[in-house]
């Protein structure tokens, strides 16, 4: 259980005086701000892990630098442990004016140090741009350490590691949905063929989507969770459909008997879907009708277009290349603009936007092995998240 | 689930028909996919409308490299003129067995996107599939299963290895 209140009462005030100014984002997006985080007195133990994990997520967040003296915001408070307890009172200021932006107080349980770090780090983003943080957000991602491929949950900078399945199959495709992301989908081999499933995470219960025979592969619950688009290959070859509710009946969306499809994501207002299709003979993006229609080629540039993601913001994300490389690309579904985002050789694949629209996790291959990375699609930066111990594929973040 | 059963029949009845149950060998017009994209014979039958949604997913004893494997080009789910006769074999053991049931496994090389090579494992599995009933072989006979490129035959990084992974295998299920 973590807590979180305001520290002081005047502090409060002092937020909610300050609060119009509080979304101006003062720079471009990809100039960062200075922040001073030498007046936090930590103790030992669990609350300089606390200092560690907020410094390296203000450093994540890509809004910000940490700085010594004659930083634009300062970070003063206190961060102590007591009988297994851990609180943190934070102050945020913006040193030029003076104001006060935040004034909070952060506690829990010592082994919850990180999460408590990560709540912190986030309300500071808030504070200063606006924009929401991804600090607290999680990842669930493929790995295959076992040597069969299972499900892992990991936190936004790649620690606190846990292996969700022990199937001993081929688990594939992993996305967050539902509300709080109280579940994934994902499509298994647990009962010998691909089928579509969905596990409630807090519990582990499990419940089979679709097992027709043929293929049952890729299923993404919908924004409000009342739906599952899917592909299957029930009515002989693979098409992409709606399950209405989940574990329910199911409705065609697409005819394209010469084509596959794979790979749906929801927009934003759950109206519409993205998806792969090799209708032009290799596999481009279209977006669809949820209730059906003809759907819309919106790539038109490059051999193989795969892997959408469709963000918080309206843009998609997604693999752009062909045969063992690719790049990521950034598509305006409204004017077809697409940006190119490149780097080095590498392959980069399967990519996820993270909560503020602006960080992309996704499959790095280099020398054929697999990384997962942080790539901020604005200043170009890029960080491994989980590497080694095998391989990681398929990088789905908490919406 | 009723009514796209009785739709499943109808189609077979259909697919029935059009081939007349006939033993023949598909007419082979070369591998022109303007024709037919899956390479399916015009008297054969078009993936896309033997569907399998009234059936349970076959299980039992697996019995594995009775045949040999069918080859695809790379991104391509059509049957090549040299392949035919592999599906062949095939279609005359299922013909001298009909008790037998068969999953035709489709896999892909490691190339391109994993989540698009399931779907594309599918369809060379499909194809294979609607080519077997085109020769005769019920379509209640025969599922499949796609693996993209979960396993591959061969651990190669080269057109050597991708050549030996873009396939489709037949398992016999008893």
């Amino acid at each position: 259980m973590i807590r979180i209140g305001s520290w002081a009462a005047t502090i409060w005030a002092a937020l909610s005086v300050t609060a119009q100014d509080v979304v101006v984002v003062r720079k471009g997006l990809a100039e960062k701000a200075t922040i001073d985080l030498a007046g936090l007195a930590v103790g030992g133990g669990p609350p300089t892990v606390f200092m560690q994990v907020l410094r390296s997520d203000l450093d994540r967040s890509g809004w910000f630098r940490v700085a010594g003296g004659g930083a634009e915001f300062r970070v003063s408070g206190d961060v102590a442990e007591a009988g297994g307890q851990v609180t943190a009172r934070l102050t945020l200021t913006d040193a030029g004016r003076g104001a006060v932006l935040l004034g909070r107080s952060y506690s829990g349980a010592a082994p919850q140090v990180r999460a408590l770090a990560h709540r912190a780090a986030d309300d500071i983003v808030k504070a200063v741009t606006g924009r929401e943080g991804f600090a607290s957000s999680r990842l669930v991602v493929v790995g295959n350490r076992t040597g069969r491929k299972e499900l892992y949950i990991c936190d936004s900078d790649g620690q606190n590691l846990v292996q969700l399945t022990q199937d001993r199959s081929i688990s594939l495709y992993p996305r967050w949905g539902g509300a709080d992301n109280e579940f994934i989908t994902y499509t298994s081999y647990l009962r010998g063929y691909p089928a579509a499933w969905r596990i409630r995470v807090t519990t582990g219960e499990r419940h089979m989507l679709a097992g027709f025979p043929g293929l049952n592969a890729g299923p993404a619950l919908s924004p409000d969770g009342r739906a599952v688009a899917l592909i299957l290959s029930r009515d002989g070859n693979p098409e992409l459909y709606v399950q209405s509710p989940p574990g329910g009946g199911f409705a065609r969306v697409t005819r394209t008997p010469t084509a596959a499809e794979s790979s749906p994501t929801w927009s934003p207002d759950g109206s519409q879907i993205c998806y792969v299709s090799d209708e032009s003979g290799k596999p481009q993006l279209y977006i669809v009708s949820r209730a059906g229609g003809p759907g819309r080629r919106v790539t038109s540039r490059g051999v193989e277009n795969v892997a959408p993601d469709w963000g918080p913001d309206g843009r998609i994300v997604f693999a752009t290349g062909g045969g063992s490389r690719f790049r990521l690309a950034v598509l305006d579904p409204s004017s077809l603009a697409s940006t190119l985002i490149g780097f080095d050789d590498a392959s980069y694949e399967d990519p996820s936007w993270a909560r503020n629209g602006r960080h992309v996790a996704c499959a790095r291959v280099e020398g054929h092995r697999s990384a997962i990375w942080l790539i901020d699609t604005v200043s170009g930066e890029r960080i491994p998240l989980l590497s080694g111990s095998g391989d990681w594929f398929s990088p789905d973040w908490t919406k | 689930m009723r009514g796209t059963k009785a739709l499943w029949v109808g189609m077979l009845a259909a697919a029935l028909a059009v081939t007349g149950g006939c033993r023949s060998k598909p007419k082979t017009g070369g591998t022109d996919s303007s024709l037919n994209p899956l390479g399916v014979a015009p008297t054969g039958v078009g993936v896309g409308e033997l569907g399998m949604a009234g059936a349970e997913p076959f299980a039992g004893t697996e019995l594995r490299g009775r045949f040999q494997p069918v080859y695809f080009a790379y991104d391509s789910a059509a049957i090549a003129d040299a392949e035919r006769s592999k599906i062949e074999a095939v279609a005359d053991s299922m013909r001298a067995n009909p008790a037998r049931r068969l999953v035709i496994e489709g896999h892909c090389d490691e190339r391109g996107s994993n989540e698009y090579n399931l779907a594309l494992g599918e369809r060379r599995a499909l194809a294979i599939r609607a080519y077997l009933v085109g020769l005769g072989v019920p379509a209640d006979r025969i599922q499949t299963k796609s693996f993209g490129e979960e396993q591959p035959a061969a651990m190669g990084h080269n057109e050597e290895a991708w050549r030996l992974n873009r396939r489709g295998e037949f398992v016999i299920v008893e």
